[in-house]
């Protein structure tokens, strides 16, 4: 393999592995925090893409429909969690069959306003064309995925680690009751971070657009890639999810580019690797008692 | 595409609505699975998109034609005339990792070998690949040409990450015409100028029989007709042209089968019939060019290649 070719791969690495970083931090926050498994979050990532679409046709905006579009899924994401999740906290199966129903009618309710015909998010204008890199060409916008990655990997770390919110949640993961008792209303809390996670994953709908393309199935596609990564980061560390991410990527991408004929297999192949390993994930503790 | 659930409804169509004649069938997948339940019903079947060679081949049957096309048929000429017309001599194949992908590059392959070209290397990502980055990297740049067969999803991102890596200035792109396929021409964007394609239908084709349908179809359905589009056409035109032939007779199953086997007419593609061994279809192959014209994205026919030229044959 020539230098530029290893230099293209590993900017592809990266990049995707940010990438699905963007996907795997609202599922870890949500998981790992509340303790609630959504299965709806591939579709929160489906509605930011299909939303954004409809946003740039609108108004020709990438950022309005970045903002747009989170915005609005993270609002869906509220009343979901308010008027259902809420009541089913620590009934872990049957926070599986609501949310798998959610995705479904999340998938109906796309089918019937944008159809089944594939589309495609235009780029932002800036961000259009490709960049000689040591005489390798690489598209400019995968370099903007990578540093809108890095940055909102260090703001969220930031958030959980740094600020009272951070505090105030890991507490209330560890016990609910005594945080309440302490006069801090838990639940508004819960509902936050159930938005922040839809938020991100609209996000990363948005921003991994114009790579995935909008289509039916790109949910589920994306829920097994973001579920994957958090098994292999460990369950509920952000700190997880980026190792996790970043670790797929490389497996993938060198993998693809070595190994071919084992592309489908080579995330399952990390994902048993790393649990043969460490049973819990790259960095997850080991809860149970 | 659930074989399973493809099997329960065809019951349910023969079984209980006991329909005469069955069409459709968009995977190959599926037709196998109810090739057999079919045949032994002794049900007509219409295939009108299913392309896996077989299904006409080794699995055929006197009750199943194809209006469609067989996986290497209309790729097939493309090797003859990458090299001959467009003298290129090593090029690089990319397909998807399954079946059909590996069938149509098997199609290309055969001719542009047999004219003396030289595939240098063989890319099959796996079917619904998100990022194509890491297979982009590595294509062989010594390469003439690239040639790719992708379809729905696939097409659009290819396409695209095609031009971001820079390839599309370099190499020039070969395709079969699902790349370029109609509906995905306005999202692929100027992205797909220049792609060279082969295929049995170009919703730009400047014939009488094609100008109405595209005329009609955009009246009907506000979009332009791709390949999907002529196959569902001709597979109901072709079964009103046998329903005619035999006076709407459907009763004696054999007068019918040899009704549909010797329909002929010309359908929005060109010239339409039946090869009457195989019961596959047989057509015209388009050499297409991607251009914009008028701001819009289009495939023009840039040459057509006779049926009776088109050295493809049912594998046995």
């Amino acid at each position: 393999m020539e230098v530029t070719q290893i230099i293209i791969q590993v900017l592809n690495s990266i990049s995707y592995g940010l990438l699905l970083f963007l996907l795997a931090a609202g599922l870890s926050l949500i998981f790992g925090l509340m303790g609630v498994i959504n299965l709806a979050y591939g579709s929160f990532f489906m509605l930011g893409v299909y939303l954004s679409l409809a946003v740039i046709e609108q108004t020709g905006s990438f950022i309005l429909a970045l903002l747009g579009a989170a915005t609005a899924v993270s609002l869906v994401s509220m009343v979901m969690e308010v008027c259902f999740i809420r009541k089913i906290y620590n009934r872990e199966l049957d926070q599986v069959l609501l949310t798998f129903g959610f995705a479904y009618i999340f998938m109906d309710i796309v089918r019937w306003c944008w159809g089944g015909t594939p589309q495609s998010l235009p780029k932002p204008v800036m961000l259009q064309g490709s960049i000689s890199i040591l005489g390798a060409i690489f598209p400019v916008y995968r370099l903007a995925v990578i540093f809108v990655g890095i940055l909102l990997a260090l703001v969220l770390w930031l958030i959980v680690e740094k600020t009272r919110m951070g505090v105030i949640i890991k507490a209330g993961v560890d016990d609910k009751e005594m945080v309440s008792g302490l006069g801090i209303n838990i639940r508004l809390y819960f509902t936050l971070i159930f938005a922040l996670g839809a938020f991100l994953a609209a996000v990363g709908g948005v921003l991994g657009g114009p790579i995935t393309g909008a289509y039916l199935g790109l949910d589920s596609e994306i829920l097994v890639l973001a579920l994957a990564v958090v098994v292999i980061g460990g369950l509920g560390t952000l700190k997880g999810a980026f190792l996790g991410s970043v670790l797929i990527g490389f497996m993938e991408t060198f993998g693809n580019a070595f190994f071919p004929n084992y592309a489908m297999m080579t995330i399952y192949i990390t994902m048993v690797a790393v649990l043969v390993l460490k049973p819990n994930g790259l960095l997850g503790k080991d809860e149970r008692p | 595409m659930n074989p399973q659930v493809a099997l329960q409804k065809a019951r349910r169509l023969v079984d209980g609505e006991n329909v005469d004649i069955v069409t459709g069938i968009v995977s190959s997948t599926v037709a196998y699975a109810l090739r057999d339940y079919l045949v032994e019903n002794k049900v007509p079947v219409i295939i009108a998109n299913a392309g896996a060679a077989g299904l006409t081949g080794e699995k055929g049957s006197k009750y199943i034609f194809r209006v469609s096309f067989a996986n290497g048929q209309y790729e097939y000429p493309m090797g003859d005339y990458a090299y001959n017309q467009l003298n290129l001599r090593r090029v690089v194949v990319m397909a998807p990792d399954y079946a059909a992908g590996l069938e149509k590059a098997r199609g290309f392959m055969d001719s542009f070998r047999a004219n003396g070209g030289e595939i240098i290397q063989e890319i099959y990502p796996k079917l619904g690949t998100t990022d194509y980055g890491p297979y982009l990297a590595q294509v062989n740049k010594e390469a003439d040409a690239v040639w790719v067969h992708f379809s729905g999803t696939d097409c659009i991102r290819f396409v695209k990450q095609y031009a971001d890596y820079g390839l599309k200035d370099i190499l020039p792109l070969l395709a079969t015409g699902d790349l370029v396929d109609e509906s995905a021409l306005p999202h692929q964007g100027d992205a797909a100028i220049g792609i060279v394609s082969s295929h049995h239908y170009s919703a730009a084709l400047d014939t009488p029989e094609n100008r109405k349908f595209v005329t009609s179809y955009r009246a009907k359905y506000g979009e332009e007709p791709n390949m999907y589009a002529d196959q569902g056409y001709v597979a109901a035109r072709v079964i009103v042209e046998a329903l005619e032939a035999t006076g709407g007779d459907i009763s004696d199953t054999e007068k019918f089968l040899s009704a549909i086997r010797n329909v002929r007419f010309t359908a929005p593609r060109g010239p339409f019939k039946f090869d009457p061994e195989t019961q596959n279809v047989i057509f015209d192959t388009y050499i297409q060019k991607t251009e914009k014209i008028h701001g819009k994205l289009v495939n023009t026919v840039i040459k057509t290649i006779p049926a009776a030229e088109n050295g493809w044959s049912q594998p046995k």
